[in-house]
């Protein structure tokens, strides 16, 4: 029975198993290498800038960007809100908290309103669920990036909040 | 007619049942669910909602199962596509003048609507006409009525005319614009009112100490047992995720309160919350439960100790207290004391106790006293009492003349109670020592009829309370270690908590 040679196993990261030709050297000197990776960056010296002025130049945002939220109103201005929970039912990330209460009287063909809507912006992943949980097209997202704020307190947004967003 | 045991068939599977049943009752007795609305197992059959179709062989059309009597060899099919369009078409006879307004209704979530709709009903409507707009009415102090959503099932009407006995609903009109409404000059406000928001298949009759308050699929349920009377209904108590009761509502239990139950239990758990004693006190301030207890064996320890114990407290706790007495206290006395009754309200349906305890017959039972004669006795009783250990547990407890001439000629006071009640101001109490609520403790009731009954906590205790039977058992043990310290001849008496 004769020994069956197999080709050792090949590490792709070992230096060894570079081959020792002519390039070898040549490729140790590094200089052609960077002088490629000039050439890109040289390139782009002639091509119009990608990046913006952050705070004085805002980015183009899409109009199906999903920001922070808003509260939206009827005809006669009232919020569309009848407090079902269903958004904070759907919410992942559970950061929608109501209170309900009885809607007043003169609100036609509505019983009830929040009393406390708060959205935890912290919490909230922004994945637009509230939006497509919500029965009455209360809720929508704006396309306002996440704002910061000092204070944990100020990401917790109410009803005037969310309204006037 | 006598009733004789017949054998009938529900979906190919043959089954004997009493020949005075209705085919729903023996679908549902053999686990075979039927869709229906009018119909309730402990009331009058009305037959008007139409969905509970099912079909019979031999008949040329479905037939409505609440209404259909067993008859021999009677071959039922719950199932089946003529039934389920059968179902399908009263479904969508039923949502034609319902409002969709399911996102504001306390209902949802529990709404028979909604579940046979989404099991028969259509994915859309074909209605396109104007709806029918239905008055809305606040039916009495705990029942509010919205018109358009009523399907006019006539339960609550028939509860209150079988049940309740006080006939304060009927139905006005005709057709689509019939609905229920209050006879003139009545307001449906006897003491049973809430269980037509509980029969109430939809939304229409809701109650106004739940409304809006949370949406019913944020609640968990535990099953308990209501205290509030002799009559011990078995309940069901709905919580939000922080344990706070929502809402207490009837278990079925047929020996017991059928699927009934009174406005007073359903409204009695404030006091969970309010104004509990939440630790352990010796001479007014907090103190460790270690220490209060080992205040409390002082005090036990002197001359003519009386135990006095309520009728609210469970069987376990009268059995360790009958242990603790006669291995610990030879010389004390067990007296019994019951919450101030008042006359039986008995309903057609329905008897809401008088006595407003859970178990006077447990101390009867355990420890052989009568409550009230046992207070008068102590009340004539002339001799000064030593230390009076008061085992309360009554929420809401206004103090008796018979309970003030004891606690006026008692040195010192031991109280065990819930709450910061006016025991804790008017008598002398040396030390209070916390328990537990019914929600929070288990233990066994024996209601008026000597049903035993079993309840288990549904809830984290709100206070730093415990229960009877451990605070008994932890006093014994104090008492055992200490003996066998003073045994071991070390002098220094040495008590282990």
């Amino acid at each position: 029975m004769s020994a069956v040679k197999t080709a050792p196993a090949r590490d792709s990261n070992s230096r060894e198993d570079l081959p020792g030709s002519r390039l070898a050297w040549f490729t140790r000197l590094y200089l052609p290498t960077i002088a490629k990776g000039m050439m890109v960056s040289m390139r782009h010296f002639f091509k119009k800038p990608v990046t913006i002025q952050y705070p004085e130049q805002k980015a183009k945002i899409s109009e199906r960007f999903r920001g922070e939220h808003r509260l939206t109103k009827d005809a006669e201005g009232n919020m569309k809100c009848v407090a079902c929970y269903m958004c904070a039912t759907a919410c992942p990330a559970q950061c929608i908290h109501i209170e309900a209460q009885a809607a007043p009287p003169e609100w036609e063909n509505r019983d009830k309103i929040p009393k406390v809507f708060e959205i935890d912006m912290l919490k909230c992943i922004y994945c637009g669920y509230c939006v497509e949980a919500c029965p009455k097209e209360a809720i929508e997202m704006t396309n306002k990036i996440p704002q910061v704020y000092d204070n944990r307190q100020a990401f917790i947004y109410g009803i005037d909040k969310l309204l006037n967003n | 007619m006598s009733v004789k045991e017949v054998k009938i068939k529900i979906d190919d599977k043959e089954v004997t049942v009493p020949s005075n049943w209705t085919v729903i009752k023996a679908c549902h007795e053999n686990g075979v669910d039927v869709p229906h609305y009018c119909y309730h197992p402990d009331l009058s059959i009305a037959g008007n909602c139409r969905i509970c179709m099912v079909g019979v062989k031999g008949a040329p059309r479905p037939v409505v199962a609440c209404a259909q009597p067993i008859t021999e060899n009677m071959e039922v099919t719950t199932k089946g596509k003529d039934i389920e369009e059968a179902r399908k078409s009263v479904m969508e006879f039923l949502l034609i003048n319902h409002p969709l307004d399911c996102p504001e209704c306390d209902q949802a979530g529990e709404c028979r609507l909604q579940n046979y709709s989404y099991t028969y009903g259509r994915d859309h409507g074909r209605f396109h006409e104007e709806k029918v707009v239905k008055s809305k009415a606040t039916m009495g102090p705990h029942v509010k009525y919205w018109g358009s959503r009523c399907i006019v099932c006539t339960r609550c009407v028939r509860f209150t005319d079988e049940v309740s006995g006080t006939g304060e609903l009927g139905v006005i009109y005709r057709g689509d614009k019939s609905e229920i409404a209050l006879f003139p000059g009545q307001t449906l406000d006897n003491p049973l009112s809430l269980n037509t928001v509980d029969i109430c298949p939809v939304g229409a009759l809701v109650s106004s100490d739940f409304l809006f308050q949370t949406r019913v699929w944020n609640l968990h349920s535990r099953p308990s047992m209501c205290s509030d009377c002799a009559v011990g209904c078995n309940t069901r108590v709905d919580m939000d995720a922080k344990d706070n009761i929502k809402r207490i509502v009837p278990r079925r239990n047929d020996q017991v309160n059928k699927e009934w139950m009174c406005d007073y239990g359903r409204l009695s758990f404030p006091y969970v919350r309010e104004n509990r004693l939440m630790k352990p006190m010796v001479d007014g301030q907090d103190a460790p439960y270690k220490d209060a207890r080992k205040a409390a064996l002082a005090l036990l320890k002197k001359k003519n100790t009386v135990i006095l114990v309520s009728a609210w407290n469970s069987n376990e706790a009268f059995a360790a207290i009958k242990e603790f007495v006669e291995q610990n206290l030879p010389s004390a006395s067990i007296a019994g004391y019951a919450n101030t009754g008042r006359a039986d309200e008995v309903f057609p349906g329905f008897t809401i106790s008088g006595d407003k305890n859970p178990n006077r017959k447990g101390m009867q039972e355990v420890l052989g006293i009568d409550a009230d004669a046992s207070l008068k006795e102590l009340a004539a009783d002339k001799e000064r009492i030593g230390t009076l250990l008061l085992v309360h547990n009554i929420p809401g407890y206004a103090i008796t003349p018979e309970m003030k001439a004891v606690l006026d000629r008692t040195e010192s006071v031991i109280l065990m109670d819930l709450a910061k009640s006016d025991l804790l101001k008017y008598g002398n109490v040396a030390v209070a020592l916390p328990t537990l609520t019914t929600f929070e403790k288990s233990g066994t009731f024996v209601n008026k009829d000597g049903i035993h009954q079993k309840f288990l906590p549904v809830m984290e205790p709100v206070n730093f309370g415990r229960h009877e039977v451990e605070m008994f058992n932890n006093m014994a043990h104090d008492i055992k270690a200490e003996s066998a310290a003073v045994a071991a001849g070390n002098g220094a008496v040495k008590v282990k908590a």
